[in-house]
């Protein structure tokens, strides 16, 4: 069968963000000065790196709803290094490296590398547990959400971390002006290469696709889906420095309830949520349609809180689209 | 999640423990320790206070399991009971509705949303977790847009005593409306056709659909329950601490997950268990009281309700049920 030229996916997430800043540059003057547009582009960088990471282990069957806590984890840890002394580059590279290293332990948890408790491995070693079952990737997450947040809460005593640009002002400068937009331009490009173009990124589509063929063609699943989680709480990492340095404000409640919107944003750019279809650019687009269609609600003097409202209305529609895709695919006869 | 045929342990087969046997350790360990720390523990005050504490959770929880054992989730109860606690504050503070009536309409209005998820899922067939979490941010909007945000207070005083004052058999009403909630669900899952639907739905959908299962319907219906459930929560919230706010319900479906699957309902749906539930609810109801007789933060229980997650999911790879 010849090969048809298919629509990229992205388009109908391009169109919608063309239309809607089209009319909202139309009808909203305040829209079009610059410090709004750049208020809009900061708010997607933040969404969209959380997404990049986010798309990564969706795509590959995996859920992370723990990137909000993730970034909390980071932001505090580069905030208590600035306090204790440490050079900005220092505090970021910790923070960084938090980020990392709570992804790193949402892979071994679900991938089973980390056995936890000891008295489980324990036990299987006595005969009397059987043979080990992954543990399901949304109650792995779910419960380190929890771990990480309140564990950051404990350490720092709740406290709060203020005033970079006085005690930090190189880590400041990273949250303003383009630099936010600079990174997110930079971590989708990567992420987006990554995923297309090393094998890697293959192997992570392929077990989206269908984890035990793959694994049964020689893949080290376990390794590729660990090393995803460990990517996206780097993602968490990046996207908590640069939540702090552009607030000036770490807490240990920063970033509540941003994985929704990192979801909505990979969901609305077309990510399949059973993984294995999808593009990280499409996730990054998603990220500039909700930061769009929030800073729409904003101008048209709607409160934050109803914000969840078209939310949820996007992200609805944007299932009900996939879903007549993939219906329509499988009348065509495709095996999807 | 299946594995190659044939290969199964044995020893796993000969020693399966029940799937309640993981939470009534951890509940005995949790309640032998804060006993035996704290005397104010075991108080009957602090026992009263625990069991009313818990009764919204034991409510919302039931629901959870009897979705989770389709193999579904529903992550919006928690802010459809916001969404239901401000409509039922509104209904009577501003609208002066009779208290029975907003009552009603509460739990029809839960009933409602969850029916509303169901319908996108079983019927447009959409992913359970993508519907839910959009019934999530919608509805906590939804609760925050009554009385600019704040709290609606000034409930009658008599809707306060039915509730948080009164007892049945020297036990408090809370406990019994829990308890009756939580043995009607057990009933239902264990004895009625709609029960062995629920299981054979998350054991097998296709097979169910092949042996002629109303499937659509069933999982519209668990999903309502679970809305409905969460509306009555909402009641009982409010009835609690005579206000309504749009703060309630926040992480309860986190922490009906958590209960749930630390009493033994496997996550992946097909096997499900009520009374593990129920011991579940205890557990986090006894753990969150500890904590607070210890004089303790809140932010320490939630960081314990995280690790009681992941003993939970662990307890269930222990038991590795053939399903899985």
């Amino acid at each position: 069968m010849p090969q048809r030229w298919k629509l990229p996916r992205e388009l109908p997430t391009l169109g919608l963000i063309l239309a809607m800043g089209a009319a909202l540059a139309i009808t909203v003057p305040a829209f079009r000065e610059q410090s709004n547009l750049a208020a809009v582009g900061q708010n997607a960088a933040f969404i969209g790196i959380l997404a990049c990471g986010e798309g990564l282990v969706i795509l590959g069957a995996g859920l992370d709803l723990s990137v909000g806590s993730g970034m909390a984890l980071s932001g505090c840890i580069a905030a208590t290094c600035v306090a204790a002394g440490w050079g900005w580059m220092a505090a970021v590279a910790a923070g960084l490296a938090a980020g990392f290293a709570a992804g790193a332990v949402n892979g071994g948890l679900i991938t089973d590398t980390i056995p936890l408790p000891v008295a489980g491995s324990l036990l299987r070693k006595l005969g009397v547990a059987a043979r080990s079952v992954p543990r399901p990737p949304i109650l792995t997450t779910l419960a380190t959400l929890l771990l990480f947040r309140y564990g950051v809460s404990l350490l720092t005593r709740s406290r709060s971390f203020d005033a970079f640009d006085v005690s930090a002002p190189g880590l400041y400068k990273l949250g303003q002006g383009s630099t936010p937009i600079v990174v997110f331009a930079v971590v989708t490009a990567v992420f987006a290469l990554v995923s297309l173009r090393t094998q890697f990124g293959r192997w992570t589509l392929a077990m989206g696709g269908g984890e035990s063929a793959t694994r049964l063609s020689g893949v080290p699943t376990a390794g590729v889906k660990k090393y995803g989680y460990a990517l996206s709480g780097l993602c968490a990492g990046i996207a908590g420095v640069l939540t702090m340095a552009y607030g000036n404000h770490a807490q240990w409640d920063m970033g509540k309830g941003k994985e929704l919107d990192a979801i909505a944003a990979c969901v609305v750019g077309g990510i399949r949520i059973t993984g294995g279809d999808g593009s990280l650019t499409g996730a990054a687009l998603g990220a500039v349609l909700i930061a769009l269609l929030q800073n729409g609600l904003v101008l048209l003097g709607r409160p934050k809180e109803q914000y969840g409202l078209f939310t949820g209305a996007v992200i609805l529609t944007a299932a009900v689209l996939e879903q007549v895709r993939l219906q329509r695919l499988q009348r065509q006869g495709l095996k999807v | 999640m299946s594995a190659a045929p044939g290969v199964r342990d044995k020893t796993a087969q000969r020693f399966q423990m029940p799937a309640e046997a993981g939470v009534a350790i951890v509940l005995a360990a949790v309640l032998i320790y804060f006993s035996v720390r704290l005397p104010d523990f075991r108080s009957e005050a602090n026992l009263r206070l625990l069991v009313k504490q818990a009764a919204e959770l034991a409510i919302i929880s039931t629901g959870m399991t009897l979705v989770i054992a389709t193999g579904g989730i529903d992550i919006s109860v928690g802010s459809v009971m916001a969404f239901c606690a401000m409509t039922l504050g509104w209904l009577t503070v501003e609208k002066h509705i009779p208290l029975a009536l907003a009552c009603l309409g509460a739990i029809a209005l839960g009933g409602l949303c969850g029916g509303l998820n169901g319908v996108l899922i079983s019927r447009a067939k959409l992913p359970p977790i993508i519907v839910t979490l959009a019934m999530f941010a919608a509805a906590s909007a939804a609760a925050s847009m009554f009385n600019n945000g704040h709290s609606i207070s000034g409930l009658p005083t008599e809707f306060n005593e039915a509730f948080d004052r009164r007892n049945i058999l020297h036990l408090p009403v809370l406990f019994w409306i829990a308890a009756v909630t939580l043995g009607v669900g057990a009933i239902v899952l264990k004895f009625t056709t709609f029960g062995r639907e629920l299981l054979a739905l998350g054991g097998n959908r296709t097979a169910a659909h092949l042996s002629g299962m109303p499937t659509v319907r069933t999982e519209t219906l668990v999903y309502l329950a679970s809305g409905a459930l969460a509306g009555l929560a909402a009641v009982v919230n409010v009835a609690k601490q005579a206000t309504a706010t749009q703060g309630t319900g926040q992480f309860m479906e986190l922490t009906a997950i958590t209960a749930v699957v630390l009493g033994g309902t496997v996550i992946t749906g097909g096997k499900a268990t009520l009374l593990g539930t129920a011991l579940g609810v205890f557990t986090i109801g006894a753990i969150q009281s500890g904590v607070r007789l210890f004089g303790q933060e809140d932010q320490l229980a939630w960081f314990l309700v995280g690790a009681a997650l992941l003993i939970a999911v662990e307890a269930q790879k222990w038991r590795a049920p053939k399903s899985l």
